[in-house]
């Protein structure tokens, strides 16, 4: 009985997985992508989060840390691992003899965190005292360590995500399809989710600050998620780039060069679950009465707008394609919270996998830019219309005179 | 005879590339790197074509925002509306302008630097609100900019002053003032064009040559960063954190990276600090730059015995900013610029062993200079 009871406490979960395999046979090299994206951003699991991506790729319950150092050693690159609000990846670089074994490492690295030797204290430590400059602010918020977090409750945010949202693995190199979902399925056998608190379903969904200890005031219009591939995204995503995208962008053009309101203008694709979220920036001293700026900037955007045409269009086409596809000074297509796409050689896994996360078909970033050349005018116009029209505007009060 | 000498043809990483030093002083070099469809154009201006900013410190940085916008002012809606992108910067070497893009518009990128070389012809309206935009920008000064401003100011005589200048004095400039110090940022002797790309380099190189050809003549007198010494100096300036700067003497030598590699493993292993190094060939400083006042009060535990352990991860940390420096950006195009201005003879696929063949003694050395050696900074506010 006792027992039977001791079994019931001890309950544990199976990691759910999914494996997407992209065969690149002329591929030299092995790509894959781990991910954990978040089921939703509650207030009580921020720190959490935080923590948790500081510490993914130190080691896992099945690689110690010398492990994890020995496999970068003999590969040549360590797993590289970035984040995000709203998903975490561990990107490794294998190659085609050992990439069984590198996928088992990526995905434990996400799934299997070993919490009693990944230092996650001194971790804590670290971000406690991190200060962001305000871009960075601006895009992704540093929650405040104003208190240290439990001992369980990293742990415990880490298994209630991993099982809600499961493990989910981008493949691609020289693999046949079936190849890493097989041995996935080996290797995760045994793998299981620790018994975890579930949070209250009233469990408050965080929400940005309204101040920053920052001498710089942010407003930022954002728009609805672009559900890339779906009807009217490629017009969305084309009126982004002409309304902030660039030194010829309206943002620039207007609130910069015409008015000298700021010195930072900037439009974005932020990668959320739901998609890309438009957002649209500007960076300013932060001053008294300055509340008045944010009708200047969706005043500036909507005569903007209003004088859209071919060649408004036109340039944003090719502004697009050199974002999406090449280095560029203006990259703004957010692969994590830190890293555009920037004509790296993962990027298009990078972008297929991220698409995938959001539940979209992964359509490779050719083909996305072959989809824009695709949009007409009209259907330009009335995107940027209604993104400027429907966009929430969020001020975040900077210190004057910090 | 001359040309032969100057010029030369290498084969290296499988990149064809053409080096030149023009009659004029201007240097180019171009690499070509087949099928990667992309071309990156870098233009160098020496700060020795404007030293001490012609007496308005702020002038370089002032230009730098003019001449960006090309002297029709269309510049950037030119270069984009064909897929191609500019970025300006600078530094205390020099100012900075590279174009990126798609390879097939490489002669475009090339024929832009004309625009770049012009003189600046500007109204004083104009001079008004550029100056505005440059204010918005002082709010993006880091928090050790006050701290990395000491540094240059206080380790070499005679000091370098910062280079975003002086509002208050910028706002006195005329528009005659800025026609003639811009002919002189972009006098010959002090210019360097680097091209990296899937380009011809005969092509492109002669191309280069007649427009750095055209550039207003002029010698670049370099001058020499005197440094004074770190060890026991201090100096205090109204911000909030603390630093400590030690000079570099350039990144072609190992201490360099050692201190480099030594500071990024402590700004990973303990919370508050950020490193800071304006990547050149020429002495400069490193700052290590603590948040409060207190931060380098955790790196004293740091011991010889330690370096078993923390000698791998500096490292590592030093291989690591040397993969950063290659990423294919802007930085990388005024890095290789200045390279062929500032060391021609240096090899930057060095940089790679040389961050890997640090010795535990280098990097304990350099460990030392973060916990004593190096110049004091400290935060009033």
């Amino acid at each position: 009985m006792i027992s039977a009871l001791l079994g019931l406490s001890m309950v544990q979960y199976q990691v759910k997985l999914s494996v997407l395999e992209l065969p690149k046979p002329e591929a030299e090299t092995v790509s894959i992508h781990a991910y954990l994206w978040r089921d939703k951003n509650f207030v009580k699991e921020e720190q959490s989060w935080r923590l948790i991506c500081a510490i993914t790729g130190v080691n896992s319950l099945t690689y110690n840390a010398s492990e994890v150092g020995y496999f970068g050693g003999t590969a040549g690159i360590r797993p590289r691992v970035v984040s995000s609000p709203d998903f975490l990846r561990v990107e490794v670089v294998s190659s085609p003899e050992k990439w069984k074994e590198s996928l088992a490492l990526a995905a434990s690295l996400v799934a299997q965190p070993n919490w009693r030797s990944n230092q996650w204290e001194e971790a804590e430590k670290v971000l406690a005292g991190t200060v962001l400059d305000s871009w960075s602010e601006s895009l992704w918020p540093m929650p405040e360590f104003t208190e240290k977090l439990l001992e369980d409750e990293a742990p415990n945010a880490h298994s209630r995500i991993i099982d809600r949202s499961g493990l989910r693995l981008i493949v691609e190199g020289p693999v046949e399809i079936g190849e890493a979902r097989e041995e996935m399925e080996k290797v995760s056998r045994l793998w299981s989710v620790p018994e975890y608190r579930s949070l209250s379903r009233f469990a408050e969904e965080s929400k940005l600050p309204m101040k920053q200890n920052l001498a710089v005031t942010t407003f930022e219009m954002s728009g609805k998620a672009i559900r890339v591939g779906e009807a009217g995204s490629a017009a969305q995503f084309l009126a982004t780039v002409a309304l902030g995208v660039g030194k010829g962008s309206t943002l620039w053009e207007t609130l910069r060069e015409r008015e000298g309101l700021a010195y930072r203008t900037e439009a974005v694709f932020w990668p959320t679950r739901n998609g890309f979220v438009p957002r649209l920036f500007m960076l300013r001293r932060a001053e008294e009465g300055e509340i008045q700026y944010a009708e200047t900037m969706v005043k500036s955007l909507e005569q903007g707008v209003e004088a859209y045409d071919m060649i408004s269009l036109a340039r944003a086409k090719v502004m697009a394609e050199q974002i999406l596809l090449y280095p560029n000074s203006f990259a703004a297509v957010y692969v994590d919270a830190e890293n555009t796409l920037f004509g790296l050689p993962d990027d298009d896994l990078r972008w297929r996998g991220l698409l995938n996360g959001m539940g979209l078909p992964s359509v490779p970033l050719a083909r996305w830019v072959e989809m824009l050349n695709e949009v007409d005018e009209k259907a330009f116009q009335a995107a940027a219309k209604e993104l400027v029209d429907s966009a929430s505007f969020r001020v975040t009060q900077g210190v004057p005179g910090l | 005879m001359i040309a032969t000498l100057c010029s030369f043809l290498v084969l290296s990483q499988g990149a064809e590339a053409i080096s030149k030093e023009l009659p004029n002083g201007a240097k180019l070099r171009v690499e070509r790197v087949a099928d990667s469809k992309k071309v990156m154009v870098a233009l160098f201006a020496s700060a020795d074509n404007l030293p001490g900013d012609a007496g308005t410190p702020g002038t370089r940085h002032l230009l730098e925002h003019f001449i960006a916008k090309g002297p029709d002012r269309l510049l950037d809606m030119k270069l984009e509306s064909a897929g191609l992108s500019l970025t300006a910067t600078t530094e205390r070497d020099g100012t900075n302008f590279v174009i990126m893009g798609p390879s097939e518009k490489a002669v475009m990128a090339v024929e832009s630097l004309r625009d770049l070389l012009e003189p600046v012809e500007v109204g004083e309206g104009e001079i008004a609100t550029e100056i505005k935009i440059i204010d918005q920008e002082g709010v993006f000064r880091d928090r050790f900019s006050r701290f990395l401003d000491s540094a240059w100011l206080n380790l070499f005589d005679p000091g370098i002053e910062s280079v975003y200048g002086n509002l208050e004095a910028m706002r006195q400039l005329k528009p005659a003032d800025l026609r003639t110090s811009s002919q002189a940022l972009m006098k010959s002797g002090g210019l360097t064009v680097f091209v990296r790309g899937d380009v011809d380099p005969g092509v492109t190189a002669m191309r280069v040559e007649e427009i750095l050809m055209s550039a207003p003549k002029g010698e670049s007198v370099r001058t020499e960063r005197n440094f004074l010494e770190s060890i026991g100096k201090k100096e205090s300036v109204k911000a909030k954190g603390s630093a400590r700067a030690v000079i570099a003497a350039g990144l072609d030598r190992p201490m360099t990276l050692a201190r480099i590699g030594s500071a990024l493993a402590l700004m990973k292993m303990e919370p508050g600090f950020q490193v800071v190094y304006e990547a050149s060939f020429d002495r400069g400083p490193i700052l290590l730059y603590g948040t409060s006042d207190t931060t380098f009060a955790s790196i004293k535990k740091y011991t010889r015995e330690d370096m078993r352990r923390f000698a791998p991860f500096a490292r590592l940390n030093a291989i690591l900013y040397v993969s950063g420096l290659e990423r294919e950006g802007p930085a990388y195009g005024i890095l290789r610029a200045k390279l062929v201005r500032q060391a021609p003879a240096f090899d930057m696929n060095q940089l790679h062993s040389t961050a890997a063949g640090l010795t535990d003694d280098e990097i304990w050395s350099a460990l030392q200079d973060w916990q004593g050696g190096a110049m004091h900074i400290g935060g009033i506010q």
